[in-house]
């Protein structure tokens, strides 16, 4: 990841404003947004919207990042840096979650990855704990926790 | 969508835009005059102050002397994350036929693998990715080996010069160019989505080998995901609408293995070419 668990304009950053925007007070405002940019389904079938996917919201709501960490980070959040099936369904999880009429909490938590993968991943838990495997599981719950897995830190040289 | 494990090149190390269509022959070329001037610029720091005004458009292959040299294929023999690698010994090829003033067909060829193999990244050709610099700082020191040559001698480059100005899109973007006119190529870092390599790949299904005269930017509806970072050599640029690059998919990939990117304008979901990582070099 160009920026790690830690430090400025890096995934931890980042989730702490998912966090935010996942607030039980911010959640539906949250959802509205995320359903004018991706559509009813997140799936992008209404006119002038957008298929959702996870990284492109950085670019689509704005606010986040600016300039080169922005980009770095659409770069990290590319598939080649994530383990294939996590990414599918932390995607399938935030999708779920803002397209209900009542958008479903989802909590962030960002650790550095301790098995030496070079490429990242989403672990999607229930409150209880229970690791969520399939969307078939993730949507029968009413909450979630998410833990991203961050391999180590790998900032572009400074010049 | 899926992108062939092949083209997922790596750096070694990410709105709705519609791909506008140009006709390649719009694009006037700077060149006599107006690029002799510019290559009174051979100090490299002074590449980043303001300069004599580069041409409005640029574009080597039209020149009476092409510097540049063919185009590679980073998956060939295998596949290989190396983008990093070819866009940097693109750019340095360039530069030093720029520099003796000869046809990039005369120039040297150079060893991509040498450079990705040494200094290269950990998990060698799967790496997720690779920054410019770790490449340039080989560059230096030991150098480039020439491809298929019994000699150990190297071409080796000055200290690279950053163009990259975060506050300031309009500044990098006058520095590339330049640079790109006074000096050769500059190595660019962008975000790859999925239809970049479909983009191109659709264009030669229909067109062959004639050159896309299209600009790539995203899709709007649906660009696909973000596969990760690639890096590119930027060869030339229209204007302020978009860039000439010479990318390391093969000569048959886009018609003729060159792709015009749109340059940044502010605008989001874009390709961030000239705002994440922009690398000069010269050759000593």
């Amino acid at each position: 990841m160009a920026s790690g668990p830690s430090g400025t304009g890096g995934w931890a950053d980042l989730v702490a404003l998912l966090n935010v925007q996942f607030e039980d007070a911010n959640r539906g405002n949250f959802a509205r947004k995320f359903k004018e940019k991706h559509g009813a389904d997140g799936e992008g079938k209404d006119t002038g919207t957008t298929r959702y996917k996870f990284g492109q919201f950085v670019d689509r709501h704005g606010g986040f990042l600016s300039g080169a960490a922005l980009g770095q980070f659409l770069i990290d959040s590319g598939q080649r840096h994530w383990q294939d099936a996590s990414l599918g369904l932390m995607e399938h999880t935030i999708k779920h979650s803002l397209t209900q009429a009542n958008p479903k909490k989802i909590v962030f938590t960002v650790l550095p990855d301790t098995t030496g993968s070079p490429t990242a991943r989403a672990e999607v838990r229930d409150q209880n704990g229970n690791e969520l495997k399939t969307p078939a599981q993730v949507d029968a719950q009413a909450s979630y926790k998410i833990t991203v897995f961050c391999p180590p830190n790998n900032p572009r040289p400074k010049p | 969508m899926t992108i062939p494990s092949a083209k997922r090149s790596v750096l070694a190390l990410p709105s709705v835009l519609t791909r506008r269509h140009f006709m390649s022959g719009t694009a006037t070329i700077a060149g006599g005059a107006a690029a002799g001037t510019l290559l009174a610029l051979s100090n490299p720091s002074d590449a980043a102050t303001p300069a004599a005004n580069p041409p409005t458009d640029y574009d080597p292959r039209t020149l009476p002397i092409n510097y540049l040299t063919a185009v590679k294929d980073q998956d060939h023999p295998n596949p290989c994350n190396a983008c990093t690698a070819y866009a940097v010994v693109a750019a340095v090829e360039a530069a030093y036929n720029k520099s003796k003033n000869q046809q990039g067909s005369q120039g040297p060829d150079l060893d991509e693998m040498d450079l990705f193999s040494n200094p290269g990244p950990q998990g060698g050709c799967a790496a997720t990715h690779w920054w410019p610099k770790a490449a340039l700082n080989y560059c230096q020191t030991p150098g480039l080996k020439w491809q298929s040559s019994a000699s150990n001698s190297r071409i080796k480059i000055a200290p690279p010069v950053s163009l990259l100005d975060d506050s300031n899109l309009s500044k990098t973007q006058r520095a590339m160019k330049e640079w790109i006119s006074a000096h050769g190529p500059v190595v660019g870092v962008m975000v790859q989505y999925e239809d970049f390599y479909s983009f191109g790949k659709a264009w030669s299904a229909t067109h062959g080998t004639q050159p896309n005269p299209n600009v790539y930017s995203l899709d709007r509806k649906n660009p696909g995901r973000i596969v990760g970072g690639h890096s590119i050599a930027i060869v030339g640029y229209t204007g302020d609408d978009h860039w000439i690059c010479k990318n390391s998919w093969g000569s048959g990939w886009n018609g003729d293995g060159y792709v015009r990117i749109a340059q940044g304008k502010n605008a989001f979901a874009e390709t961030y070419i000239d705002r994440i990582d922009v690398w000069g070099v010269t050759v000593v």
